[in-house]
């Protein structure tokens, strides 16, 4: 029952984590070999929903930078580095 | 004995002589302190070659890279070095040089042995113990770096964060990493990062030398570090001894690069991963569908479902073989009632003839007793049965009529009793002693009424 609920939180709801650590679950439970045919194909439906998400997330992901304290000097080799790369 | 004063007056070679000489150099081995003033050290070369000097000498050293790149030393000019070594000789080119064993900045020896008598004492409150250490967060969401925000190092560790692992947010704190105030700077900035939920602190440098690296040996940073809530990571320069601040840190990488890999994933290991967990998750289920189907086939397979009749079987057989056990039963069971009710017929019959001819006996007595008193009583009846009859035969019609009165009767068959009954013209049967009349009505006489018959009309 708990695993129900657990499975009924939206996926965009969860971490990257969550999401990875229920995925981790989900497999792991599969190979226990102890679920019912249809628990089994409900598992597999949200594992791969998760997987989806998970890539998605990675295709998307843009790094973030917030400076608490200093300030960061701009790093111009770096932003041609990132051009190049993209241009490539 | 003549033989001797004379070799010794023979002069020698050059090679000889630079060889007494170089053999009398090289057993003295001195410690000496002098500031450096000029630096050759060559990735090719295989030593590094310097000048130290004083006020009133130089001297030419060479330091054999190994020796150097362990030393940990990099020379500049100007720098003030301590150093042990021995004078040699290099034969080709006529040259002294002083062969350095081991070198260190001067007075970085009280340094040194001040950074490990902290370390000892840190050791000894446990601060390094490596059931302390704790693991990394896998996948960290938020990473906190503290390092100076000028440099190479923030701007490795940004692109190797980004090049892993561009999901997590970087919050950063720009601090002073050199100098009196690094340390608490440093302290201040991890403080801002974890306030700010960092998971896992990045604190690193770009290398630099002993001196420079101090602020990492600070007793208030490493108890800082220990006492941090979230991991902690080094990378601290590319100095081969180890700051305090690596060894009492969760995790200590050799460089900022080093430390920004240990902290993230690999964008591409998660997602080989990711795959690796998509391609299990198929295959078990593909195997669990698989198991299904063939315990589904091998039901489908069995006799039962091919022959339904089976399922029958035994109880088919066991009805014939109570069905047989009836058979034989029920005519045992018969032949056995029989022989009882016959037995019984018997006992019936003898019980019966008894029976029979008492009451026979008893029956014969009273019809002989019923005759006699029968014939007397038909005596009486006889007499007056023949009154009766005599009485009979006076009140039937047919005697009436016998002595010469007649029956009419109308067309319909009734008694005519009155002229009503046989109108005028129609005919009537008079029945006479010996046969009928039929005779027609001529006329009708009205007796004289003596009283109306009231009638309805």
């Amino acid at each position: 029952m708990e695993d129900t609920q657990k499975e009924a939180t939206p996926i965009e709801e969860l971490t990257f984590r969550q999401a990875m650590a229920e995925l981790d679950g989900i497999v792991a439970k599969l190979e226990s070999n102890t679920m019912e045919l249809e628990d089994s194909l409900a598992g597999y439906e949200r594992g791969v929903a998760l997987l989806r998400a998970l890539r998605g997330r990675l295709d998307d992901a843009q790094q973030k930078v917030d400076v608490l304290m200093g300030e960061l000097e701009q790093d111009a080799s770096d932003e041609e580095i990132d051009t190049t790369l993209h241009k490539a | 004995m003549e033989g001797a004063p004379e070799e010794a007056k023979r002069p020698l070679t050059v090679s000889q002589a630079m060889a007494l000489a170089k053999g009398a150099l090289e057993n003295c081995v001195v410690t000496l302190v002098g500031e450096v003033s000029e630096v050759s050290v060559k990735p090719g070369y295989k030593a590094a070659y310097f000048t130290v000097k004083d006020t009133g000498a130089s001297m030419p050293c060479m330091m054999w890279t190994n020796r150097y790149r362990a030393s940990g030393v990099q020379l500049r000019v100007g720098m003030l070095v301590q150093m042990t070594g021995r004078f040699t000789l290099y034969a080709p080119k006529g040259r002294m040089n002083f062969d350095v064993f081991s070198l260190s900045m001067a007075g970085e020896g009280d340094l040194r042995k001040q950074v490990a008598d902290l370390a000892e004492k840190l050791r000894k409150q446990g601060l390094m113990a490596p059931e302390r250490k704790r693991a990394l967060p896998a996948v960290p969401h938020t990473i906190g770096l503290v390092t100076s925000p000028r440099g190479a190092a923030v701007h490795d560790v940004l692109r190797t964060l980004r090049r892993r692992w561009p999901a997590a947010r970087v919050v950063l704190a720009g601090v002073p990493v050199e100098g009196k105030v690094a340390p608490g700077a440093l302290m201040t900035g991890m403080k801002a990062v974890v306030d700010a939920g960092a998971e896992v602190v990045l604190l690193v440098r770009g290398g630099g030398s002993f001196e420079d690296l101090m602020p990492f040996n600070d007793e208030r940073l490493a108890i800082t570090i220990s006492r941090c809530p979230v991991p902690v990571v080094t990378g601290i320069g590319h100095e081969p001894d180890t700051s305090i601040a690596d060894m009492v840190a969760d995790v200590r990488a050799s460089t900022p690069t080093a430390a920004a890999e240990a902290a993230v994933p690999s964008a591409a290991d998660v997602r080989a991963q990711l795959a690796a967990a998509s391609d299990r998750m198929a295959a078990l289920v593909r195997a669990q569908l698989r198991t299904h189907e063939r315990e589904v086939d091998a039901v489908v397979g069995r006799p039962v479902f091919k022959d339904p009749a089976i399922l029958f079987a035994t109880d088919a057989q066991t009805l014939d073989i109570l069905g047989d056990r009836l058979h034989r039963a029920i005519p045992a069971s018969v032949e056995r009632d029989r022989a009882v009710l016959a037995s019984y017929g018997t006992r019936l019959a003898t019980r019966g003839r008894t029976l029979t001819r008492a009451f026979c006996m008893k029956t014969d007595e009273e019809g002989r007793v019923l005759l006699s008193r029968g014939a007397a009583l038909v005596e009486g009846y006889d007499a007056q049965w023949k009154l009766a009859a005599s009485r009979l035969n006076d009140l039937s019609p047919l005697a009436v009529i016998g002595r010469g009165y007649a029956l009419a009767r109308n067309d319909e068959g009734r008694i005519v009793s009155s002229i009503a009954d046989a109108p005028v013209g129609s005919r009537i049967a008079v029945r006479v002693a010996d046969g009928t009349l039929s005779a027609d009505v001529v006329a009708a006489t009205h007796d004289e009424q003596t009283e109306i018959p009231w009638k309805e009309a």
